[in-house]
């Protein structure tokens, strides 16, 4: 005892040091080669659930798909720091593809030697499983509809069931986990044989003056009800259900997604589900031929289909890294198992993603910078004042007042030029007053959208006539709007809210970033002033903002969308009835034809034209407003090569280098 | 000794000292800790700073100020230094005067509309007045003012015209003055200080005497769910409120019951900071609730209740005084705090905590436009420098061990 008496004041020094070193361990983090400013906190890091800008340079760099957008060979030669350089998709994962004549069977070769960080070989199998997970209903991808190219891929998001068609049931009660679709539960392949419905409910019918909501709810409770008879063809049972005993092959099961609500069949010797889907493996055009062939076969022939593959939702995933942590847990850095150039070290909320490169990537000698970091700011000033202290070697995001002098006071490390990117408010068509069209388009006309770019902007940003930005070869876009509070007024009139007279006050949603509400502050007044309607601002975080939107639980809402490959189609197809993108309750059958026709359309002019038209009934209905047309704006060090401007933001992170020694301050940046 | 009836002299004797003693008046505790706080020169100024500010914050609307809400948003507008151009209120008095009779009409009509006649009627009729009445001047120029507001804002127009004070303070990103800005924000600020203040003296005092009298049981329950609630992360229950009471249809049912945005906002943080305001209470009250009067009150049949809030609070209303001018400051830093998260006011009106917001946002080593963080900065700071001073003051003065000073 004494002894420990005496020793305790040692002890407790020692403990202090220890705990003091242990904190300083924290801080000494070692600098990373390269780091950049990545906006939010991205909310995922899984390619088929993103969506949004700082998940899609995060994506890009843990990621490949089969196919890469790169500038061709001697883009440094050809072109000059102020101009956009066009990328091309090059092979990846795939290390090439053939198109069949017809353009509708797309056959990748899958490249030898492409690996997991874990070791195993990237396969035609996992691309095939993983926009199978893609497009499986619960996953929930906002993404889904850039594989509703692909035969039969629609039918399957959806879960469209019909009569004689083939299944795939889920059986209820089979899985690990309940909430993980993945791995699945027992799965019965066969052929239904019928599908007995229940009377539909009253809000179905077409008189029903239920709203949207309701509609949907109905609906869904409907179709959980409905008994289908299913022949059953195979029987894949999972390893909680080893051995399912009521199946039998050849047999029949009577099956039901809520037994108790299917009131014509006895509900006991019902068997209890999960979901029914098409089969996937007989109806859905992608198939892994063997390992090293992935053949894709399309509805109709999509000229930019080659771009879409190198877009990060069209992604592989791990299938074992998936199915053993589960998700979101799988995309934890200590689970993570990625094919991209880069895997991430490790992940700080509200601080840093690091990354480190991948020394499995295939094409990893190519790729220069050991380690990256991308901070999560979320505000601008802090962002250009990291710049500014050399914390950060690009920054992404400048605050609006500033950009006049950072042009002026630093033209070479300040690049910019046109985006395809439009700023635009979506307008929720659900709600009272805004269900008219001419209400919209009066909202659209009242913006002086060369005002907002002229003060608050201020970067040389375009006020936006229409959507699709200009810059894409060969697309003329259809005649746009002004700004004229005259018309605009007037049109409110015809709608039957003359001066705003009977209008329900609108609130416009935007995400609290820097100009978003100066710039909502603006079209409040102008509302104001011009319709002489009362507008509420309310700013929210992120995730709600992101929420509010999915849920249409919102008047006006902000938005941005940067394209996703450069087509007119990228800003069109996101507002057909079918697309989660759309979020506007929007619905127009003549536009989603005119989507539909222009993407089986062989001839490039005659498809054009169809776009220009469906763009034109955008404009008419207006069920968004388009603001202004960005461009581009970065600061990048003069140490930093490789870095080059393109129309669509994206910079990958393979390409870059940093030299410090031969980059005189004052020297040409990229 | 034969027992003498008072004589005259004696009675006149007693009636100069019953006169003498009438004379002599007694020093209460108020006024001692008044004349000391007198003595106290700092604590004065602030006193009357303060007083000043809610004055001038209360007549704001009646100053010549500019619109806080309208921008000038135009190239020479935008982020003007101060200076002393000429500026007019953006609007024709003869319009106003023109909608006002209108409206007058409007709603005289819908006076001497007939019980039996068609709601239609009526409803488009007030369609018309609700109409014309958000047309009107006023409520473009200074977002939907009340009736006093309106009011005060007509003797401004009657006295001073369309005349304003040019923008000495400068202008903002939209144009904006930033003079008025600080003013109008000084009108939200204050209030939510001061409600949020009396909120929590409401709740915090009268449930930490509940709970310090009572003892027992109840004092345990009570006081394990203030720790409960101590030990919830505070911002995380801020955002969690405001969220869930912004959503669309319980806003609309709040709405109905006239609770708008701003008053919920003023509701949740004045139910968060009554948290230590009861702690403090409860410890007084534990250790004045055996003294001699509280018997006294009892025996004389008195009940809890009389005996909590009619002899024990005023006892502790000293401490609870101190601690709200302390808590007032705290209130207006953490209201500017959220309106930084975009949790506090909405635009287009405005707070001193918002305007900071601004401020930071053009402070770069690039440029800075000075205007948009002084002048807001320094009326926050002196605002809180003042609470502050008043409240030390206001500790010393008050504390009975200190009367020797």
């Amino acid at each position: 005892m004494p002894f420990l008496r005496k020793a305790f004041p040692y002890l407790a020094i020692a403990l202090g040091l220890a705990s003091l070193a242990w904190a300083v361990s924290f801080g000494t983090l070692p600098k990373a080669d390269f780091t950049f400013d990545n906006g939010n906190e991205i909310r995922t890091a899984d390619p088929s659930k993103a969506t949004g800008q700082p998940e899609n340079r995060v994506i890009n760099a843990l990621f490949e798909g089969l196919l890469r957008s790169l500038p061709d060979e001697g883009w440094e030669r050809k072109y000059g720091p102020g101009e956009n350089v066009p990328m091309t998709p090059q092979g990846a994962m795939a290390e090439s593809f053939d198109v069949s004549e017809d353009g509708r069977v797309y056959t990748f070769h899958m490249r030898k030697g492409a690996q997991w960080s874990n070791g195993d070989p990237v396969t035609a199998v996992d691309f095939a499983w993983s926009w199978r997970r893609m497009l499986h209903p619960e996953t929930a991808s906002e993404y889904a509809y850039q594989l509703y190219y692909l035969v039969g891929a629609e039918g399957y998001n959806t879960a469209v069931v019909q009569e004689g068609g083939l299944v795939e049931v889920e059986l209820d009660g089979t899985r690990r986990d309940k909430l993980q679709a993945f791995p699945r539960g027992t799965i019965v392949r066969g052929k239904v044989l019928t599908i007995t419905k229940p009377p539909e409910p009253p809000e179905l019918a077409k008189d029903s003056k239920a709203n949207a909501e309701a509609k949907s709810k109905a609906e869904a409770t409907w179709k959980e009800s409905w008994v289908y008879e299913v022949e059953v063809a195979s029987v894949e049972p999972s390893a909680e259900d080893p051995d399912p005993k009521q199946i039998s092959t050849g047999g029949k099961i009577v099956c039901c997604i809520d037994p108790a609500k299917a009131k014509s069949v006895d509900a006991g010797s019902l068997v209890k589900i999960l979901h029914i889907l098409p089969d996937f493996e007989e109806t859905v055009g992608v198939k892994a031929e063997s390992p090293e062939k992935l053949v894709v076969t399309l509805k109709s022939r999509t000229a930019y289909f080659d771009e879409l593959v190198a877009f990060y939702p069209l992604y592989p995933v791990n299938r074992k890294c998936v199915e053993e942590h589960g998700s979101p847990n799988w995309t934890k850095p200590e689970n993570l198992v990625c094919n991209g150039p880069y895997t991430m070290q490790f992940r700080r909320i509200r601080d840093r993603i690091r990354l480190v490169k991948n020394p499995k990537y295939w094409d990893e000698q190519q790729v220069q910078l050991q380690v990256i970091d991308a901070m999560a700011v979320k505000s601008e000033t802090t962002t250009l004042n990291m710049y500014l202290n050399d914390q950060i070697d690009w920054a992404t995001q400048l605050p609006p007042p500033m950009i006049p002098k950072l042009k002026q006071i630093m033209p070479k490390e300040f690049p910019s030029a046109p985006m395809l990117t439009v700023y635009l408010y979506r307008v929720n068509v659900t709600k009272p007053g805004l269900d008219n069209a001419k209400v919209r388009r009066a909202l659209n006309l009242a913006i002086d959208k060369k005002n907002i770019c002229e003060i608050i902007t201020r970067a040389g940003e375009v006020p936006a006539t229409s959507v699709v930005p200009p810059g894409l070869a060969g697309y003329t876009p259809p005649p746009g709007t002004q700004y004229d509070p005259k018309l605009a007024s007037k049109l409110l009139e015809e709608a039957g809210f003359p001066s705003g007279r009977g209008l329900p006050p609108i609130e416009i949603v935007y995400n609290e970033l820097d100009a978003h509400r100066t710039i909502a502050e603006r079209i409040q007044q102008m509302w104001r002033e011009n319709l002489g309607i009362g507008v509420q601002l309310r700013g929210v975080e992120w995730g709600t903002y992101l929420d509010l939107q999915n849920k249409l639980d919102y008047h006006v809402a902000r938005a941005g969308w940067i394209a996703d490959y450069p087509d007119p189609n990228t800003f069109l197809d996101m507002w057909t009835s079918s697309s989660q993108q759309n979020q506007t309750g929007w619905k127009n059958k003549d536009f989603d034809a005119l989507i539909e026709k222009a993407g089986t359309e062989p001839d490039r002019k005659k498809r054009m034209e169809l776009l220009r038209d469906a763009e034109a009934i955008l404009i008419e209905e207006s069920p968004i407003l388009p603001i202004y047309w960005y461009v581009s704006k970065n600061l990048v060090k003069p140490h930093v090569k490789g870095w080059f401007l393109n129309s669509q933001d994206t910079h990958p992170l393979t390409l870059l280098r940093v030299d410090h020694e031969n980059s005189p301050i004052g020297s040409a940046g990229p | 000794m034969a027992v003498s009836t008072p004589t005259q002299q004696d009675l006149s004797r007693y009636e100069l000292l019953l006169q003498e003693a009438a004379q002599i008046r007694g020093v209460s505790l108020w006024m001692d800790a008044w004349r000391r706080l007198r003595k106290n020169w700092a604590a004065m100024i602030s006193l009357w700073f303060l007083v000043a500010l809610v004055i001038t914050a209360f007549f704001t609307p009646f100053l010549p100020l500019q619109s806080p809400q309208f921008q000038l948003a135009d190239k020479e507008h935008k982020y003007q230094p101060p200076n002393l151009e000429r500026i007019e209120l953006n609007f024709q008095l003869e319009d106003a005067k023109q909608l006002e009779r209108e409206a007058a009409e409007l709603a005289a009509r819908l006076r001497r509309l007939p019980a039996d006649a068609p709601e239609k009627e009526r409803a488009d009729l007030r369609l018309d007045l609700a109409a014309k009445r958000r047309d009107h001047p006023f409520n473009r120029l200074w977002n939907e003012p009340g009736m006093l507001t309106s009011a005060m804002i007509r003797a401004r127009v009657a006295i001073f015209g369309r005349w304003c004070i040019p923008s000495i303070c400068g202008r903002d990103e939209l144009g904006r003055d930033v003079l008025a800005r600080v003013f109008w924000g000084a009108r939200v600020s204050l209030i939510v200080g001061a409600l949020a203040a009396l909120v929590s003296l409401v709740i915090g005092v009268s449930y930490g005497a509940s709970a310090g009298y009572l003892g027992g049981w109840v004092d345990a329950a009570m006081m394990r769910f203030v720790d409960v609630l101590y030990s919830i992360p505070f911002i995380f229950v801020v955002i969690f409120l405001i969220t869930f009471l912004s959503e669309e249809t319980t806003r609309n049912r709040l709405a109905a019951w006239g609770i708008d945005q701003i008053a919920i906002f003023y509701i949740v943080i004045g139910a968060i900071y009554w948290l230590t305001m009861a702690r403090v209470v409860r410890g007084q009250i534990i250790s004045l609730k055996h003294e001699q009067f509280v018997d006294a009150a009892r025996t004389g049949g008195a009940g809890s209740g009389r005996i909590i809030f009619r002899h024990l609070i005023p006892n502790v209303m000293g401490i609870v005084i101190v601690y709200l001018t302390l808590t007032i400051p705290s209130v207006m830093l953490f209201e500017a705090f959220l309106s930084y998260l975009g949790l506090g006011v909405k635009p287009p009106d405005v707070s001193w905590g918002l305007l900071m917001n601004e401020g930071i946002k053009v402070i770069t080593p690039v440029a800075i436009f000075w205007w948009l963080v002084l002048f807001p900065g320094l009326a926050l700071a002196m605002t809180l420098f003042a609470l502050n001073f008043l409240g030390d003051g206001l500790r010393d003065a008050l504390d009975p061990k200190m009367t020797n000073r």
